[in-house]
């Protein structure tokens, strides 16, 4: 049982403590604390003793409490709704520590934040989800990002902080879909971030949207910056007057390095037929 | 306390009578056969036993355990005087 401590005030109260152990109540300690009081702890299963005792002469028990552990229990007791509002606190506190609170993209290239933010939501990373063991994969991803140089993800006190550093001027990236520059057949096709409308091999024509900026996911549509490149390839046939030397010069620089071109001598001059490559790109170098 | 009766003995005091006590400077004491506390103060203590009494004075003072016959004083004792 906790001890139990007595403040009694009488004109006789350093007789007390012989009253008390008269009565076989044994003090635990005792001390004169005014000139007519005096304060003394008992166990507590003697308090009734100890009233007993007491009782029916001049002595006036001022105060009673607990001591020690039990003073501490009783003052828990009556604060019942502070205790329990500090250990939600402490719970509260404990928890959202493991959590993500918030998402910034900082960084000369925060206005990749769009972007960034996909690649964490594909990774299981959003407000209130588990804070990641693991940065490896997702800094991978944001890196292979056009023109993206530096990428570094930090999670401090529930804020995850993306940092992107570009190289180059960092211009603003290019909104809409791929479209083809010219009517021909799709050679190369690289889509990045968008949804391809065609296939490698396929005719399309001249404004055809090659790479649209949405991506379904499941049965949602959610709207993206392209990021994506394409060549096709197209028929090309024109003349031209002089040698068949400055032929050749003005076709493959008409028409690009990398075209295939046979020369056919004309009356004029000399025809030059074949297949050249035009290419399209969307913030894609 | 069996070599303090023996010593007692020695010296011809009836032991268990008169109050025996133990004193650790600068702590307190601890005091045995005592029947009852005359004075109470924090600079005197009057322990009174079946025969006798002593007079504890220091500064201080106050009860550790008192019951059944036995006294712990605590404090600063400075003097245990036969009175």
């Amino acid at each position: 049982m906790k001890d139990l401590q007595f403040t009694v005030r009488s004109l006789s109260a350093q007789r007390v403590p012989d009253k008390l152990a008269q009565g076989g109540v044994e003090l635990l300690s005792a001390r004169k604390t005014a000139k007519n009081e005096i304060t003394f702890t008992v166990s507590g299963k003697d308090r009734e003793k100890v009233f007993a005792i007491l009782r029916g002469t001049c002595y006036n028990v001022v105060k009673v409490r607990e001591r020690g552990l039990a003073l501490f229990y009783k003052k828990c007791r009556q604060h019942a709704g502070l205790v329990l509002g500090a250990l939600l606190f402490c719970l509260l506190v404990a928890g959202f520590q493991s959590r993500v609170l918030r998402i910034d993209v900082v960084g000369n290239g925060a206005y990749y934040e769009r972007e960034v933010l996909e690649v964490l939501h594909e990774g299981g990373i959003r407000p209130l989800s588990p804070r990641p063991k693991e940065y490896a994969a997702l800094t991978a991803r944001i890196l292979s990002l056009p023109r993206v140089s530096f990428c570094e993800i930090k999670c401090t006190g529930g804020i995850l902080t993306v940092e992107v550093r570009v190289n180059g001027e960092g211009s603003p990236l290019t909104e809409g879909a791929l479209l083809a520059p010219v009517a021909g057949k799709v050679e190369e096709l690289t889509v990045l971030r968008g949804t391809a409308c065609v296939a490698v091999g396929e005719e399309v024509t001249q404004g055809q949207t090659l790479v649209d900026n949405y991506v379904l996911l499941g049965e949602e549509r959610r709207e993206v910056r392209v990021i994506a490149r394409a060549k096709l390839s197209y028929p090309v046939s024109r003349e031209y007057a002089g040698t068949e030397e400055s032929a050749r010069s003005q076709a493959y620089l008409d028409f690009g390095a990398d075209s295939v071109l046979t020369f056919t001598p004309t009356q004029t001059g000399f025809l030059a037929e074949g297949t050249a490559y035009a290419s399209a790109a969307v913030n894609l170098d | 306390m069996n070599l303090l009766r023996e010593i007692g003995k020695q010296l011809g005091a009836e032991a268990g009578v008169g109050v025996e006590y133990t004193v650790v400077d600068g702590r307190g004491g601890y005091f045995r056969n005592v029947k009852r506390i005359e004075e109470f103060s924090e600079q005197v203590v009057v322990l009174r036993s079946r025969k006798g009494a002593v007079r504890v004075e220091g500064r201080g003072l106050s009860l550790g355990r008192y019951g059944s016959g036995d006294a712990v004083v605590l404090g600063e004792i400075a003097r245990v005087e036969k009175i």
